[in-house]
C-alpha cells in the first residue's frame, strides 16, 4: 500500500488479488447476496484508489480496507431493507425453483474443501445459525472466523471497544453452540 | 486464576491471543475446574463446527475491479477538489498534532525556549564584565552616572572644571536655575527644581546672571562641583550619589544634604556644623546654608573662616570665591575684589575669578550707587519672585 500511495500503480492488481477473496466472502456472508457482495468489493477498491492518500498507516491496511467494506455493506443492507433481494435460501434465478439454493451452491461448489470437513448437513445448520445471529454479533463472528482478524482489529473496524467485541463473539459462539448442540459430540471427536 | 478471570480470558484463550504466561495460568485453572474446562471445550468444539466455507469470488470480479479502479483514477486525476485537498491536509496535520509525542515535543521546546530566554535575558542585563554601580539609597544608576555631556559642560566657573570624579547634578535646583527666579539673593524656590537634560543642566552662568543668583554656587541652592568633590570624598563616595540618595538619609552627611535640598536650611546648618570639625567642606556647606537662610551678610564670617581653614585647597578656594560674591552682593566691593584677586593665582578658579572681577568693575563703574542699593537689598534674604515679575536685567548687568 505504501508503494501504491507513492504512485506505483502497478501494485494495485497485487492488492486486488490478495484481498478480493476475503473481502468478497465477508461481504457475501454479511449481505447474503452474491451480486451485492461483488458490487461492494468493487466499490471498496474504487474507494481505495480515490482515497489512498487518506490512509495514514496508523492502522493496518487490511483493517482500513475491511472498514470500507463493512461500511459499504451497512449501506447496502439499508438499501436492501427497502428492496427485495433473493436470499441465500432462495432458489437461483432460472432454476425454476428446483435447483440448489444459493447457500447450497456456495457451500458445495465453491467451498474450500480443506476447511469444510464437516458434513453438508452441519454446514446448512451452521449457515442458518449464522444468519440467525444478530447483526452486531454476526459481523464480529464473520470478521473473526472468516477473515481471521484479531479482536483488536475488529474493534477498530467496528468502532467499539475490544472487550465489547469479545463479548459479542462469546454471545455469538454460545448461540451457535446451542444451535449446533446435537453435533457437539461429533465436533469434539474431530479434535 | 479464578473462574471470573478465566471467563474474562476465555475468548482470548479460545483464539490463541493470550500471552504465554496467562495462557498457562488459564489452562492450569481449566485443568482443575470442571465447569471452566467444560465451557472451554464446548466453545472450542463449536468453533470447529462453525468453520465457514470459503467462497471463491467470480473470475471476472478482478477484471471488473481493475477496470473500475482505472476509471476512478482517471477521474481523480482530472478533478482534484481544493476543499478536499484542504480537508485532507487539515486532517493529516491534526492527526500529527494530536499525537502524544507531538505534545511532548512541544512542551519540551517551550521549556527549552523559556530557559534560553531567561538565561540570555540575565546575561544581557548583567554581563560579567560590566561594572555595577550601587547607590546608597537605591536610586537608579542612570540618575547617578554622569553623562558625557554633563562632564563636558562648563562648570560654574565658566570653564570646564577639572574634577577627580564626574560631578553629577546633585542639586537640581541649581541646574534648573537658568529659568528660575533671578534674584540677587539666594532663593529657596530654586531648590526643588527638577533636573533637565545635561545640556540644560550646565548653562553658562556668565550669560545669564547677575551674580550670586545664577552661578551654580552663588545661588546657594546648588553646590559648586569643586566643592562637591570634597564633599563626595568626605562622605566616602560620590557627592551626587549621596545627594541623590539623600532621600534615604542613611548617613549624617546625607541627612544634612537632604535638609539642604528640602530648604530646611536651619536644620542643614546644624547638621553641617556638627560635621564641620572633621570636614572643611561641611563647614562650607554650613556657610551656604546660612547664606540661604539668613542672607549673605550672616554668612560672610563663615565663608571667611572656611577659606582660612581650607587655604590652598579646593574647599578653601570655593569658600573664598563664594565669600567674595557675598561681599559684592552686600556692596563691599573692596573685600570682594581682594578675595577675587587672590583667586587669580589658582588655576581652577582664575577664570571665574577674572570674570567676577570684570563684573565687579562694571558694577562699580556703570551703576555706582545702584549697585550699592542692590547690595543692600541682597543683604537680607528675600522670597523668590517669579521671573516675569522681576525687572529684566539691564544692559549694565550683562554678566561676566
Amino acid at each position: 500500500m505504501i508503494r501504491f500511495q507513492a504512485g506505483e500503480r502497478a501494485v494495485f492488481p497485487v492488492l486486488v488479488k490478495r484481498y478480493q477473496g476475503p473481502l468478497y466472502n465477508f461481504a457475501l456472508r454479511h449481505l447474503r447476496n452474491q451480486s451485492l457482495a461483488e458490487e461492494v468489493v468493487q466499490d471498496a477498491f474504487v474507494r481505495l484508489v480515490r482515497n489512498a492518500a487518506d490512509f495514514k498507516h496508523e492502522a493496518r491496511f487490511s483493517t482500513w480496507l475491511y472498514t470500507i467494506v463493512r461500511n459499504l455493506c451497512i449501506d447496502q443492507g439499508r438499501k436492501q431493507s427497502l428492496r427485495r433481494h433473493p436470499s441465500l435460501d432462495e432458489a437461483k434465478r432460472g432454476d425454476e425453483g428446483d435447483g440448489p439454493t444459493l447457500g447450497e451452491q456456495i457451500a458445495d461448489s465453491r467451498a474450500n474443501v480443506e476447511r469444510t470437513a464437516v458434513s453438508a448437513e452441519i454446514r446448512e445448520r451452521l449457515m442458518q445459525a449464522v444468519d440467525a445471529l444478530p447483526d452486531d454479533q454476526r459481523e464480529v463472528f464473520l470478521l473473526r472466523e472468516l477473515s481471521n482478524l484479531p479482536f483488536k482489529d475488529i474493534a477498530e473496524i467496528v468502532g467499539i471497544p475490544e472487550n465489547t467485541v469479545k463479548s459479542r463473539m462469546r454471545y455469538a459462539l454460545e448461540r451457535l453452540q446451542e444451535a449446533l448442540s446435537e453435533y457437539e459430540e461429533y465436533a469434539r471427536a474431530l479434535r | 486464576m479464578d473462574c471470573e478471570n478465566f471467563e474474562a480470558a476465555l475468548m482470548d484463550e479460545l483464539y490463541g491471543e493470550l500471552d504465554e504466561l496467562t495462557s498457562t495460568a488459564s489452562k492450569r485453572h481449566a485443568a482443575g475446574c470442571a465447569r471452566c474446562s467444560e465451557r472451554l471445550a464446548g466453545l472450542a468444539a463449536t468453533r470447529r463446527l462453525a468453520t465457514i466455507p470459503i467462497v471463491e469470488p467470480p473470475p471476472d470480479l478482478e477484471a471488473r475491479i481493475l477496470r473500475a479502479a482505472r476509471e476512478a483514477a482517471r477521474d481523480g486525476q482530472t478533478v482534484v477538489p481544493t476543499r478536499g485537498r484542504l480537508a485532507r491536509a487539515v486532517s493529516l496535520a491534526g492527526s500529527w498534532a494530536m499525537r502524544p509525542q507531538t505534545a511532548m515535543a512541544a512542551v519540551f521546546l517551550v521549556m527549552v525556549g523559556t530557559s534560553v530566554l531567561l538565561l540570555t535575558g540575565k546575561a544581557s542585563r548583567a554581563p560579567a564584565s560590566a561594572s555595577i554601580t550601587v547607590t546608597e539609597q537605591g536610586s537608579p544608576a542612570s540618575q547617578v552616572a554622569p553623562s558625557p555631556a554633563a562632564s563636558a559642560a562648563p562648570g560654574p566657573y565658566g570653564a570646564p572644571v577639572a574634577m577627580d570624579k564626574p560631578v553629577p547634578p546633585a542639586y537640581p535646583g541649581a541646574l534648573a536655575r537658568t529659568d528660575g527666579p533671578r534674584d540677587e539673593t539666594p532663593s529657596r524656590a530654586a531648590l526643588p527644581q527638577p533636573r533637565s537634560s545635561p545640556a540644560q543642566a550646565a548653562p553658562s552662568p556668565l550669560k545669564d546672571d547677575d551674580g550670586l543668583a545664577t552661578n551654580a554656587f552663588g545661588t546657594g541652592t546648588a553646590p559648586p562641583p569643586v566643592a562637591a568633590a570634597p564633599m563626595a570624598r568626605a562622605s566616602g563616595g560620590d557627592l551626587g550619589r549621596g545627594a541623590s540618595a539623600s532621600k534615604g538619609a542613611s548617613s549624617p552627611i546625607a541627612a544634612a544634604i537632604q535638609s539642604y535640598q528640602a530648604g530646611r536650611y536651619d536644620d542643614a546648618t546644624k547638621a553641617f556644623d556638627a560635621l564641620a570639625p572633621s570636614d572643611a567642606s561641611a563647614e562650607l556647606w554650613a556657610a551656604r546654608s546660612v547664606r540661604e537662610s539668613k542672607g549673605c551678610r550672616a554668612a560672610l564670617a563663615r565663608f571667611d573662616r572656611t577659606a582660612q581653614r581650607g587655604a590652598s585647597s579646593p574647599t578653601g578656594w570655593d569658600a573664598l570665591l563664594e565669600g567674595a560674591l557675598c561681599y559684592r552682593a552686600i556692596g563691599d566691593f573692596g573685600n570682594a575684589r581682594t578675595r577675587l584677586s587672590a583667586l587669580l593665582g589658582v588655576d581652577s578658579h582664575k577664570d571665574r575669578a577674572r570674570a567676577e572681577l570684570d563684573r565687579l568693575n562694571q558694577l562699580q563703574t556703570g551703576q555706582g550707587g545702584a549697585g550699592a542699593g542692590g547690595a543692600a537689598k541682597a543683604a537680607a534674604p528675600t522670597p523668590a519672585a517669579p521671573r516675569a515679575s522681576r525687572p529684566a536685567p539691564s544692559a549694565a548687568d550683562p554678566g561676566p
